[in-house]
């Protein structure tokens, strides 16, 4: 992988008077409470520091209030960092003018609100050219490539309504097309779809992965439901309090939490959902004959347990055609029923 | 088990520590004998405002007549700008009136049917017409022009400065701050403070009447403007910023367009205040209704006062409708084509068909039926009929006014201002300061005491403290009578249908109107009159906020209330009284400002106080007395609006009088409020105050 | 907003229509250059504009000089109502060339300053018809009490009114408390606080058949409407001069001075229009030539230029003589 697309280091958020002094401050780490009642500050972020390759989906995880939104509006600078840095492309964010950062939003990165956030007194059309429209790109044009994203995202002929005459699901798809008109490099989406039925949910985030798999954009993408971070990140940071308490493939959230905050979160997770063959293997070491079926690494226990059941072999898994451990039905059982 | 469970939450939170249950009488009793031994201790010490303290505001004003005088002719502010401004006014409305003249009554009767239905729908073209009509049916028809043009272009005046101005205040809270009390002032001094001043920088006619119509009705525009821009929510700031907008196009594509539903309410208030001063207007000399209200009011004649102030209540009520239909119609329709009798029509054939009715009406008018004014044949005046109810009231109702006036007086009015007067200033102070303590808190307190100094400071205070008595006997009453109209009115909307037209009318007639019928029923020379007065002109929007409260309790919580089984009157005094409180509050708010702006008015028919002042100033040319009556009045109305609306903590952006149906649109109005409050949290989302 | 466009095109071609003039209208003739003699200075091409203060009085004055004005003399007159306390600005400023009848006791301060001081108003001397402030009583008061009608009975028989006296609008000169005091009498003074709640006051009074005492005027149409009878007070006299002058009406003890109303014109007048100057300047008729008029208008239900009218052309040997020689 080359060099990261979104990097960032020591980053903090203080809200308050003269937020300076509390960064880095014995006093940034006092409770919210004490914090708020001595200094007038809250801290939202602090200290986060972390990269985002090229095409990965970075998720953000955390309940409400632990600093996701304010994370991710320092990232296109809607909100500016109290301390630390933000890359994009290697390029220094807050070094920008205001100028060269209206052209970073314009170009590089776009984002989907959780509220949706359309335009009420604009078509959805006109909504979905917003950005181009922004950026001074002609009416004609900018209306053609609005059809053609909304049809992307299976709007197609829905252009001439309102927004208020959408469904939920469906304004967010509007929402979605806003963004991805620009044709930006970084989608960033803050909790898009917890206003959505389970249901609406489900379908939209299986049009981000297929759209990912379509565009391979670099995406931040925040919410506070676990199983959506796990079925949508290649990576996952937790968070807690303003800090990243965790980050790490879903596998390893899973399999490996951090503390027992993490693990918290992850127990309710159904484990054969998540992890994978990889996981749960036991080196060779030439016990048995190895002539049972063959998996891939990536297997997931769920797909893992029909075979064992059937087998009565152990059962090798495969990396490239080379055998890197075994499974068999007890390695299963355990991993299902082990506490975290 | 159960039971444990039940139990377990209690041990791991303990309830908050339990608040002494007290019933609230021995409080109440406290505070009432508190105050009450205030007043009595007060009364031993030396009444009123001591003089030493009198500071001399209004002599630094005295000067300026014999400047203006003596500079007129010579100084180039007279020359260089006012002489040339002064006559560019009364150009543009001259020519106005004559070019709606011209286009003859015919013409202008389609052209009003023509427009209104054009962008507010077929209905209110119907209604503009009848409207246009009506005033050549009452005989006032090149009067009603000229009210017409001076309101108009007033209008437009104010707008254009109003709506930059409340832009600029949208966007940034500190110039919100800087032009708040310059608003207040606007609305709260009476024009009569001003009009010397006005008349002596710009003569007589329709500058000065231009000018004073602009200062009363410029707040609204502001305000609404700069709500409306406010009132955007933070998300969809951040998504025109997320975008790379620069303020221009936030502004342009998004905080504009947003704020588009509340300007227009501002545009409609606007020209609901333009024509609250038609009567003002004529004062100084400009042509139109207001000139027949005052010339029949000094004959007595009440039916043809009240003829006249009848085309001002429906030009009021016209352009409140029209403005009304055509934002809501222009919200829901968006530019689309409209369907009529079935079939599609483009807006494009609407606009050609309207601008060819109206051609046609020109032409009919001018060639075929060659008449500019509206024919005598066909008016036909109230006067008569009025006269005669006039008449059969005073014959018949006169005693009965009579013994309730006399009631009043002595059984509020006289033991109250004695008492307001007995008090030496600080008691007053103090009390204020109380109020303003228990709503609010320290800051609160001190600004009232404050502001009770320096009315006193201003050598106004017995003058003051006699107003004051009158409007709060005003207020009392107005309460008193609105809060069960507007229960009732919440009750049925047979009712509530019923009486709609009435509050509007009330609201819309010039008090003037209704002066001398006043003063033929009731006792002159005493306040009564001008309690009426007040009486009459604030009910309306007691009623209104009462109604609209009780209408806004959410169904849900009446549903619960009903499934527990309360009665009716439960109902009312457990939920929906509650919940209705702060538009209750609001309108004692508004309620007070009303009647301090009839304050005036009560000066004319005996009620003394700073009303009279303000007209002795006026007729004897004192622009220094006139200037600290117009301070006074504004000091008493800050304290009561901060201490009210503290109180019922309403929006402050919605002070005034808000008139007709824009209060039907405040549940709306109040549904922004909860943006604009969450707004304040955040200070960094590009809107400055970090 | 595309449609905006429409609108403002719409209103621009029916503005267009109705720029072309002023419609003719049938049976109406053209106003102005009317037969005058031809010995009589005319006017010029300017209009000469009339303050027109809201009573009767003022109307018929400035309906009376408008009529023979456009009809002798040629002269285009436009009448502009407006209230006093506007009028000596509005005549300073050059709004408006003339006023015809002013209440001395009532601008004091404004002769001070505009025609004294020299400020763009003169003198344009008397009207003629002469102001009377007074105490007054509906006349059937006085034919049940007689004694009343003099200041000599009132003494003593207060209770006929109640004891109260009402007064009317403050700003005007009263000296009515110092009357009552200084003569003894035992009344209240209330104040009505102005003239339509003056009237209002006689009109509930006359209805009832109710006595009372107010402080009023004529000439003025009420006096046509409402029988009146003024209550005599001590002969007004030099001391009560001094103390109105002086002493801030302190001992005032005698009946109100005479109002000489007077005319005031703005001090272009003469320039901008010599003849029409010269006409006003000599305007001057009496108080029953002004009644006479009014009363036909208040009670006879004429209007003023039917009324005015009907006197200047039944009383052309009074007004011949105002008109200028050319
Ligand atoms: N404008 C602001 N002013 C003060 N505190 C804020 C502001 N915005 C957010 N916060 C605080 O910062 C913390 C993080 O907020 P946020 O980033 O919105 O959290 P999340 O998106 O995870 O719910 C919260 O405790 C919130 O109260
Ligand atoms: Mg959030």
């Amino acid at each position: 992988m080359g060099d990261p697309t979104v990097s960032c280091r020591n980053l903090w958020k203080v809200y308050g008077p003269r937020p300076e002094r509390v960064v880095g401050s014995a006093e940034a780490d006092l409770p919210r409470a004490e914090l708020l009642e001595r200094t007038g500050c809250v801290v939202a972020v602090r200290d986060v520091s972390f990269d985002v390759a090229p095409g990965e989906v970075f998720v953000v995880m955390g309940l409400s209030g632990s600093g996701k939104s304010t994370l991710v509006r320092m990232i296109n600078r809607i909100h500016e960092p109290t301390a630390g840095t933000v890359l994009i492309d290697g390029e220094d964010l807050r070094a920008c003018d205001e100028e060269q950062l209206r052209e970073i939003r314009r170009r590089k990165i776009s984002m989907v609100f959780q509220h949706f956030g359309l335009l009420p007194h604009r078509r959805i059309v006109d909504n979905v050219a917003f950005g181009l429209e922004i950026q001074g790109v002609e009416k004609a044009d900018r209306l053609a490539i609005a059809e053609r994203v909304l049809e992307k995202v299976g709007l197609a002929g829905w252009g001439n309504a309102y927004p208020e005459e959408l469904s939920g699901g469906m304004q967010q798809r509007v929402g979605l097309a806003r963004a991805l008109a620009n044709d930006p490099e970084i989608l960033l989406f803050d909790e898009p779809f917890s206003a959505l039925d389970p249901l609406i949910r489900r379908d939209m985030q299986d049009e981000v992965l297929s759209l990912q798999r379509d565009l391979k954009k670099t995406m931040i993408f925040i919410t506070h439901d676990l199983a959506e971070a796990l079925k949508l990140g290649d990576r996952i940071a937790i968070m807690k309090d303003g800090r990243f308490v965790q980050v790490g493939t879903p596998e390893e959230v899973v399999a490996h939490p951090a503390d027992d905050y993490v693990a918290d979160f992850t127990r309710d997770v159904p484990r054969a959902h998540v992890l994978t063959a990889r996981a749960i293997m036991r080196p060779v070491n030439g016990e048995a004959p190895l002539d049972g079926p063959t998996v891939r690494t990536d297997t997931l226990v769920q797909a893992l347990i029909p075979i064992v059941a059937d087998a009565d072999r152990t059962i090798r898994v495969v990396d490239d055609d080379r055998v890197v451990g075994v499974v068999d039905r007890t390695d299963v059982m355990r991993a299902l029923v082990e506490e975290a | 088990m159960a039971v444990a469970e039940r139990v377990a939450p209690a041990a791991t939170a303990p309830p908050p520590a339990a608040v002494p249950e007290r019933s609230p009488w021995p409080r109440r009793f406290v505070w009432v004998a508190g105050i009450a031994a205030l007043l009595v201790v007060g009364l031993r010490f030396a009444p009123g405002f001591p003089d030493r303290f009198v500071l001399g505001v209004g002599s630094v004003f005295d000067g300026i007549d014999t400047w203006v005088i003596d500079n007129q002719r010579t100084h180039w502010l007279f020359t260089g700008l006012l002489n040339p401004l002064k006559d560019a006014i009364q150009a543009t409305v001259d020519g106005l009136v004559t070019l709606l003249s011209r286009m003859t009554w015919v013409g202008l009767v389609t052209t009003a049917g023509a427009l209104a239905g054009l962008v507010a729908g077929w209905r209110m073209g119907l209604l503009a017409a009848a409207g246009v009509a009506s005033f050549g049916v009452l005989g006032v028809w090149e009067r009603s022009l000229q009210t017409f043009a001076l309101v108009a272009i007033s209008v437009v005046i104010s707008l254009a400065i109003g709506v930059p101005l409340g832009i600029w205040a949208g966007r940034r809270a500190g110039v919100d701050r800087a032009l708040r009390p310059f608003l207040d002032a606007m609305q709260t001094i009476p024009a009569y403070s001003y009009l010397l001043p006005f008349v002596l920088f710009l003569g007589t006619g329709y500058p000065p009447a231009l000018a004073a119509t602009v200062v009363f009705a410029l707040p609204p525009a502001v305000r609404l403007t700069a709500l409306g821009v406010r009132s955007v929510p933070a998300t969809t700031l951040e998504v025109a910023t997320s975008f790379g907008s620069t303020s221009r196009q936030v502004l342009r594509k998004v905080q504009l367009p947003m704020a588009t539903p509340s300007i227009m309410l501002g545009v409609n208030q606007t020209i609901m205040m333009a024509l609250g001063m038609v009567v003002i207007a004529a004062v100084v000399a400009a042509e139109g209704l207001g000139r027949e209200v005052l010339d029949a009011l000094k004959l007595l004649r009440v039916g043809a006062a009240f003829n006249a102030g009848l085309a001002i209540v429906i030009m009021a009520i016209v352009l409140d409708r029209v403005t009304t239909a055509w934002s809501c119609r222009e919200r829901e329709r968006r530019g689309r084509a409209t369907r009529i009798a079935g079939r599609t029509v483009s807006r494009r054939a609407l606009v050609v068909a309207a601008v060819a009715a109206s051609a046609i009406g020109v032409l009919v008018g001018r060639e075929v039926i060659r008449q500019q004014e509206w024919p005598e044949s066909l008016t036909f005046s109230v006067a008569a009929p009025v006269d005669a109810i006039v008449e059969w009231s005073q014959r018949n109702l006169g005693d009965a006014a009579e013994a309730i006036g006399a009631a009043l007086t002595a059984g509020l009015l006289d033991p109250l201002r004695t008492l307001l007067t007995r008090e030496p200033w600080w008691v007053i102070a103090a009390l204020a300061a109380l109020a303003g303590w228990k709503v609010k808190g320290p800051r609160l307190a001190v600004f009232s005491f404050v502001c009770v100094f320096l009315l006193g400071a201003l050598g106004t205070w017995n003058l003051s403290m006699h107003t004051l008595s009158i409007v709060l006997v005003a207020v009392v009453l107005s309460l008193v009578v609105a809060i069960p109209v507007g229960i009732l009115a919440s009750r049925s909307d047979a009712v509530d249908r019923a009486i709609k037209p009435l509050l509007d009318a009330m609201q819309t007639m010039p008090a003037f109107v209704y002066l001398v019928p006043v003063l033929l029923l009731f006792s002159i020379g005493t306040p009564v009159p001008a309690v009426i007065a007040s009486v009459v002109y604030a009910l309306p929007v007691g009623i209104r906020l009462t109604n609209l409260g009780i209408r806004q309790v959410p169904a849900t919580i009446v549903e619960a209330a009903e499934a527990y089984g309360a009665t009716s009157t439960q109902r009312l005094r457990k939920v929906e009284l509650p919940l209705a409180r702060p538009s209750i509050l609001l309108g004692v708010n508004q309620t007070i400002m009303m009647v301090l702006s009839v304050v005036i008015i009560g000066g004319m028919i005996g009620a003394g106080g700073l009303g009279f002042e303000a007209l002795v100033a006026l007729s004897k040319k004192r622009i220094g007395q006139g200037v600290v009556v117009g301070l006074s009045i504004l000091l008493l109305a800050i304290v009561l609006d901060r201490i009210t609306q503290a109180m019922g903590s309403a929006p402050r952006s919605l002070r005034g009088p808000v008139g007709l149906s824009g209060m039907g649109r405040w549940p709306k109005l109040r549904a922004i409020r909860g943006s604009v409050s969450s707004e304040r949290t955040d200070g960094t989302n590009g809107k400055g105050e970090a | 907003m595309k449609h905006a466009r429409w609108v403002a095109l719409a209103a621009v071609l029916v503005l267009g229509l109705a720029a072309c003039g002023d419609v003719q209208e049938e049976g109406a003739e053209p106003t102005g250059a009317g037969g005058g003699a031809t010995d009589v200075a005319q006017c010029g091409s300017e209009p000469i504009r009339l303050a027109v203060n809201p009573w009767t009085g003022a109307a018929v004055n400035a309906w009376v000089a408008k009529t023979i004005m456009e009809q002798e003399m040629g002269c285009t007159v436009e009448l502009v109502d407006m209230d006093e306390f506007a009028q000596f600005p509005a005549l300073a400023a050059g709004d408006v060339d003339a006023t015809l009848e002013v209440w001395p006791s009532g601008h004091a301060k404004d002769y001070k300053q505009y025609i004294e001081g020299g400020k763009g108003v003169i003198d344009g001397g008397e009207l003629g018809v002469v102001g009377n402030i007074g105490w007054f009583t509906p006349t059937y008061v006085v034919e049940e009490h007689p004694e009343v009608a003099s200041w000599e009975g009132l003494k003593g028989n207060e209770d006929v009114f109640d004891n109260k006296f009402l007064g009317a609008d403050p700003t005007f000169t009263i000296y009515d408390e110092e009357i009552i005091e200084n003569l003894g009498l035992d009344l209240e003074v209330t104040y009505s606080g102005s003239e339509a709640a003056s009237l209002a006051a006689l009109d509930k009074a006359y209805e009832a058949r109710e006595p009372i005492l107010m402080y009023f005027w004529s000439p003025h149409w009420a006096q046509a409407k409402y029988d009146l009878t003024e209550v005599q007070l001590p002969e007004y006299d030099e001391q009560c001069a001094e103390a109105a002058a002086t002493k801030d009406g302190e001992g005032y003890d005698c009946d109100y001075a005479p109002d000489v109303l007077y005319k005031a014109f703005s001090d272009q007048l003469e320039t901008k229009d010599p003849a029409a100057f010269a006409f006003l300047s000599n305007m001057r008729y009496t108080n029953e030539d002004q009644n006479e008029i009014a009363l036909a208008v208040d009670d006879g239900g004429q209007s003023l230029e039917e009324a005015a009218q009907a006197w200047v052309d039944a009383n052309r040997d009074v007004w011949e003589a105002w008109l200028p020689k050319a």
